[in-house]
């Protein structure tokens, strides 16, 4: 019997297992997740963890375990999925904690939400007055969202009626010294389009460039390997 | 044909999986007579119990033989402990037969039948 080769085996099973098993579950960010998300997520790695090297028991349980979890977890969110009334009495739902720059003691302590917890996140949303506040609420998984009150939002060119350049979405033209030719039929250009470009620029090869990038707006930009940072910016940035 | 595999390449990897985990209620049986350790823990039985010192000799060594042939094949779907009870088993068998023990002999015997019979349950 060799332990290293049947740990090495049931690491494969519960690698692979937990990738599909993850995969099936979604795509929820780890900034998404609610607290019984997180611990889930916990209690399903950890399972895994035993079923690969604890060779004390059999593989075959700890699998069992995995499944059921993972299984657990995927009716449920097709249960929060399907039913608004679920969905509150699992995921629970969002808590007005600031309302007109007044703090709502009764929900706060309804969620053990302390006034160090709300202020941190406010600073960390960038509000450091409690008075600029119209509406805060906290989020199913703990996240505090902000409405700021009208007349402390920022000035928009809206607001100003100056015309902007409609927004378009970067597309990756050379990557790492090659040309990615599926995006440059997505622009309607073709590879001369771009070694003339590089040329007007004094680049020769395509391999000089790290990252080439296409925006309809504000066009073609280009980073080489080479940074060609002046001495005195290295000098400032030392002192 | 790309969904199709998307979702075929999941459900053989599980598959694959289990069966390699649950195999071992198969993959114990013997594949010819001389892996049949059952067949000579039940034979050697019966020479213990008549005292046939020497065939039992011959006998401890084909359990050994077959008992390592079977391992690396079960190693995957059963418990660690598992296999060192029966590998136990089997260097105490030596022992006792060596002591002409014929009480301990014959112990050792119906725990490797037992032990046996609990792999892969």
């Amino acid at each position: 019997m060799n332990e290293g080769l049947i740990v090495l085996v049931r690491g494969i099973i519960g690698f692979f297992t937990l990738l599909i098993f993850t995969r099936i579950l979604g795509k929820q960010q780890v900034s998404q997740l609610t607290f019984f998300d997180y611990v889930v997520g916990i209690t399903i790695g950890s399972t895994a963890s035993s079923l690969t090297t604890d060779l004390t028991s059999r593989a075959w349980p700890h699998w069992v375990g995995l499944i059921t979890w993972a299984v657990l977890c995927l009716m449920l969110q097709l249960i929060t999925l399907k039913s608004q009334t679920a969905e509150k009495f699992l995921d629970g739902e969002p808590t007005i904690v600031i309302t007109n720059g007044k703090i709502l003691e009764e929900s706060m302590k309804k969620f053990r939400y302390t006034i160090g917890d709300l202020l941190a996140q406010l600073r960390d949303k960038g509000v450091f007055d409690l008075a600029d506040v119209a509406y805060a609420v906290l989020e199913k998984d703990g996240q505090l969202s902000i409405l700021k009150k009208t007349e402390c939002d920022p000035v928009s060119p809206k607001d100003l009626n100056i015309k902007t350049s409609t927004a378009s979405i970067d597309v990756e033209i050379i990557y790492d010294g090659s040309i990615v030719q599926n995006n440059l039929a997505i622009i309607n250009r073709n590879e001369r389009w771009i070694m003339n470009n590089l040329k007007k620029r004094g680049i020769n090869d395509v391999s000089e460039v790290f990252l080439a990038i296409y925006n309809a707006a504000s066009g073609l930009h280009i980073d080489l390997y080479k940074d060609h940072i002046k001495q005195k910016n290295k000098k400032n940035i030392k002192e | 044909m790309k969904k199709f595999i998307s979702y075929a390449i999941p459900i053989v990897t599980l598959t694959a999986f289990i069966l390699l985990m649950l195999g071992g209620n198969y993959l114990k049986r013997p594949m010819n007579p001389s892996e049949n350790v059952v067949a000579y823990a039940k034979v050697s039985i019966e020479h213990a119990k008549v005292e046939k010192w020497d065939m039992l000799q011959q006998d401890v060594a084909n359990i050994d033989f077959a008992w390592k042939k079977i391992i690396p094949r079960i190693q995957f779907s059963v418990e660690r402990d598992e296999l060192y009870n029966i590998s136990l088993n089997v260097a105490r068998l030596k022992g006792s037969i060596t002591s002409q023990d014929k009480a301990s002999t014959i112990i050792e015997l119906n725990e490797i039948i037992e032990n046996w019979d609990e792999l892969t349950r």
